[in-house]
């Protein structure tokens, strides 16, 4: 039998998740206590924390890939999770001119948001990959009617959820192409919720295996990114301005555990 | 290899990959692969054990990939050795 897992460098990634995400949790439950701090001390924490968790998770989803053999499903899966985590480090890259040399916030839209715009789909087609992977394995995804019953329900409830944050956005008087962006990224998360879906409802059924903590940080990560874009489209189209740091907390917590992910399933495949 | 108890393979090798699939998941799956393979009787043949071996091994190889997976299921042949034996 293998060794168990130290898990040594999962509680290291673990900590620097939520030692990187509370002072943005702290500034926006109390700024008073910040107010000293120059705000551009929080620009250059959160981009360098992004732009850590975005390349070291994508190194290590490219790691994952090689364990898996070629032309399988699984290992689609994950080379598409890594090009995708490539794509938001290339976006944070983009912003870092701003956020790290200038000092200020960075505009929107940039050139950031056609690398955010080309990791949307490859990672939603990596979940989907995930989706098909355990189909062919043999684990229960549901008949065709369980299928569609989730699929109605989260389309629902996103609908019902999204609809009172999102609807003002599209009404506001920002330029076209701003709004746009605002309401394409939320419908995107949207679109990567249904594979989450399925995913997670095969997940919660691994507890107590070491599956399960691949499975828990990678759908953690998604719902962390769909709640930091709904933050971020509140944030910039409406002004809302106690949303930033909510918006960077999110991103952290979400680069953070798809690191841990891979991090996690590398475990797996090596030890 | 003569036929052996089905509830004593099938424990055996559950207790093998409940590590990785936890024990819920596990035993479901293997109960599943069992019964689709037609495994239903009191007895198991030693060909519906590496049949059953080769699907398990199949869904691991998602989780852990291909060399864990076979070091797994060489775990799996250890522990049945040995329950047999016993």
């Amino acid at each position: 039998m293998t060794a168990p897992s130290t898990r040594r460098g999962e509680f290291a990634c673990i900590s620097a998740i939520g030692l990187l995400a509370l002072p943005f949790v702290a500034r926006t439950a109390a700024p008073g206590l910040f107010g000293g701090i120059d705000p551009r001390a929080f620009l250059l924490l959160a981009c360098l924390a992004k732009l850590a968790f975005e390349g070291w998770g994508a190194f290590l989803a490219h790691r994952c890939a090689a364990g898996f053999e070629p032309g399988t499903n699984v290992r689609r899966a994950w080379r598409l999770l890594s090009l995708g985590l490539l794509g938001f480090f290339l976006a944070q890259l983009a912003l870092a001119r701003y956020q790290i040399v200038l000092g200020t916030q960075s505009p929107f839209p940039s050139l950031a948001d056609v690398f955010f715009l080309a990791a949307y789909p490859l990672l939603i087609v990596a979940l989907a990959c995930f989706v098909k992977a355990y189909e062919d394995a043999g684990f229960p995804m549901g008949t065709a009617s369980e299928r569609w019953t989730l699929i109605g329900l989260v389309t629902g409830l996103c609908l019902l959820l999204g609809y009172p944050i999102l609807a003002p956005v599209a009404r506001t008087e920002a330029p076209l192409l701003e709004k746009v962006l605002n309401l394409a990224y939320p419908l995107l998360d949207l679109a990567m919720l249904v594979p989450t879906a399925f995913l997670l409802r095969v997940t919660l059924r691994f507890r107590g295996g070491n599956v399960q903590r691949v499975w828990m940080a990678l759908l953690i990560g998604v719902l962390a990114l769909a709640g930091g874009d709904i933050a971020f489209a509140c944030f910039s189209t409406l002004e809302v301005a106690q949303l930033e740091s909510v918006v960077d907390a999110l991103f952290i917590v979400s680069y953070g555990c798809f690191a841990l992910g891979a991090l996690a399933q590398e475990d797996l495949l090596n030890r | 290899m003569a036929d052996t108890n089905r509830g004593s393979v099938l424990e055996a090798i559950t207790g093998v990959i409940s590590p990785y699939l936890g024990p819920g998941m596990a035993r479901s799956a293997v109960e599943a692969h069992a019964r689709k393979l037609g495994v239903d009787g009191p007895q198991i043949t030693p060909e519906q054990i590496e049949t059953l071996m080769a699907k398990i091994g199949a869904g691991l190889n998602i989780f852990v990939g291909r060399d864990k997976s076979s070091a797994i299921l060489e775990e799996v042949k250890r522990v049945l050795a040995g329950a047999v034996r016993a």
